[in-house]
């Protein structure tokens, strides 16, 4: 059993309301965190609707997310353009790429998709280095200026939760609509839905714009932040590291890739003032939930939240075993949450043991 | 109409098919028999557009149109419903969510509430995941979900496959219902039995990778030689 809705709104309103207390409540450099972290997250949503939900796992996104900061990037330092022209440019850049990048990939799929969109993200690491009039190549683009409006740190940080909030809120629907079915269906099977009239090819290439859109606004809300761009934004260790929040807070479900975005990143920032090889343990926590919690931390939480229900004597602690599991299957193609903590025989497993 | 004509198809340089002639009409029940290995579900993969195998000659028409070398997606919305051997839900969508994911309307056609009248037992499982049905279960949810494309050429391939008996009948009665409709059905068979008390006419692939009988299914009743010749293991 999944949470509940009641308890699903109640989450995302304590959420919302956390989210606009912070800033009274706690330090600029916390705040500075948390905002990269929710760039980061919307980062990692964009992958999690590719690789969570179409099983097209992508390790390329990093490449549209550093042509769209680019493309702000170069406005704002070569052509002195205002900031309107910045994002539009940035915008179209990274529209631009994704429909290039989409047209190369839409006809692979598995590991092939993999290596396609790896060799992607290196095309753009290395256009990075050599591109030195566009991209100013290992010392990057310095000065790229916030908008004043929103120049202090807090007012940005404001800006980035409400299109962070948004684009979660649009992805969401996304996911839910006709096309987001199809989604799910093209992991479970691309002849399937090419039998049931589906042109795949097209709808991967649709799917990969969409999320090369949301990657793109990521790229955008990052230059911004950072008011500096260089090579090291279109690494391979960027993409990873979008797959790897996914991974860690759930595939599949969209609010995962933003947890794990928060865990990443503040384990970085925050760890690796005490621990030297914090990245060791990074390692060995995602080796861990690969192992253990395939359906990440929000599988984890929606598998535990029956015994806590169960806990406080609540009467409806069991159901469909499969209707509560996150969809976190992207990578292996079992992983489910197994429903049955009690041992209470649901209707199911009466069936399969027939 | 579906009309096929000298069809050849091959697995790489391996010819499984060496020349079918086959009609089906709307309204009718075709069923297509033969031994383990006489290429059934090639021709049905060959028909739907599946690749392998790979059509190396001849012609697929359906409703006017030279299908032939058709991709697949086009083929089904052009009015072909696949319910493939095997069922192959999707495992992971519910059955609800299996369904809608194939809908396309049409007046006086298909649409959820018929597939759930059709199949009460899909009503009451609509919020399981496909991975968590019986085959039984999973074997209506492929034939509800090739009937909300609203077909009008239905292929089965083997829809009695590693059912229990009395699932068996139940599709028989579901597939005679759907005779008569203006639907043609084109069923794969192992089950003998299956196959003569829904189908009009009747197809045998022979070991040359072409047709070694066909007539009515009524003959084909009449006719132990045939059966022991063609059928018998």
């Amino acid at each position: 059993m999944s949470l509940t809705t009641k308890v699903k709104l109640g989450l995302l309103a304590t959420g919302i309301a956390a989210g606009v207390a912070l800033p009274y409540l706690t330090s600029p450099f916390i705040i500075g965190i948390v905002t990269l972290a929710l760039v980061f997250g919307l980062f990692a949503m964009s992958i999690d609707v590719l690789a969570g939900f179409g099983g097209l796992v992508t390790v390329g996104q990093a490449g549209i997310f550093a042509v769209a900061a680019y493309g702000v990037g170069y406005t704002a330092t070569h052509l002195d353009g205002g900031h309107v022209l910045q994002v539009a440019v940035g915008l179209a850049a990274g529209i631009a790429i994704s429909v290039i990048f989409a047209i190369m990939a839409m006809r692979t799929s598995g590991v092939y998709f993999l290596m396609v969109t790896l060799a992607q993200g290196m095309i753009v690491w290395g256009l990075a280095y050599r591109l030195a009039p566009i991209t100013g190549a290992e010392n990057g683009l310095r000065g790229i200026l916030r908008p004043p409006a929103v120049s202090a740190y807090w007012t940005y940080y404001y800006l980035v939760l409400a299109i962070v909030a948004l684009a979660g809120g649009l992805l969401w629907i996304v996911t839910r609509s006709p096309v987001g079915l199809a989604l799910r269906g093209l992991r479970d099977g691309e002849d399937r839905l090419r039998m049931l009239g589906y042109n795949t090819a097209f709808h991967k290439a649709y799917v990969f714009v969409l999320s090369g859109l949301f990657a793109t606004i990521a790229g955008i809300l990052y230059v911004y932040l950072n008011q500096f761009i260089s090579p090291a934004a279109s690494e391979f260790a960027t993409s990873g590291h979008g797959l790897l929040m996914a991974i860690l807070g759930g595939t599949g479900t969209l609010v995962g890739p933003l947890i794990g975005a928060f865990v990443i990143v503040f384990a970085e920032n925050m760890l690796s003032t005490y621990v030297e090889r914090w990245t060791t343990l990074l390692g060995a926590v995602f080796v861990i939930t690969i192992l253990f919690a395939r359906g990440g931390l929000v599988g984890m939480l929606s598998q535990a939240w029956p015994r806590v229900l169960a806990r406080f004597g609540h009467p409806a602690a069991s159901g469909d075993a499969g209707a509560g599991s996150p969809p976190g299957a992207a990578l292996d193609g079992t992983a489910h949450a197994t429903s049955n903590p009690h041992g209470i025989t649901t209707e199911d497993d009466q069936r399969s043991s027939r | 109409m579906l009309s096929i004509e000298n069809l050849r198809c091959a697995y790489g340089t391996a010819e499984i098919l060496r020349g079918i002639d086959m009609d089906v009409h709307v309204g009718e029940v075709v069923a297509l028999l033969g031994r383990n290995g006489m290429g059934k579900t090639s021709l049905v993969r060959s028909v739907a557009g599946t690749r392998p195998p790979v059509v190396s000659g001849g012609t697929i028409r359906w409703a006017g149109t030279d299908t032939t070398h058709a991709p697949s997606h086009e083929r089904a919305r052009l009015g072909m419903g696949l319910v493939p051997q095997g069922r192959h839900v999707f495992s992971s969508l519910t059955v609800h969510e299996n369904l809608t994911v194939a809908a396309r309307r049409r007046q006086n056609g298909w649409d959820l509430d018929e597939v759930y009248a059709f199949f009460p037992r899909l009503q009451e499982r609509s919020r399981s995941r496909g991975r968590n049905l019986s085959g039984g279960e999973q074997q209506m949810l492929a034939i509800g979900r090739a009937l909300m494309t609203n077909p009008q050429l239905l292929l089965m391939d083997e829809p009695s496959e590693g059912l229990a008996p009395a699932v068996i009948a139940q599709i028989r009665e579901r597939i005679q219902q759907l005779k008569g409709s203006d639907i043609a059905v084109l069923l794969v068979e192992q089950n003998l039995g299956l196959a003569l008390s829904v189908a009009d006419r009747v197809y045998i692939l022979g070991d040359e990778g072409r047709v070694a009988w066909h007539g009515q299914a009524s003959e084909l009743e009449a006719d132990d030689d045939a059966q022991q010749r063609l059928l018998a293991v």
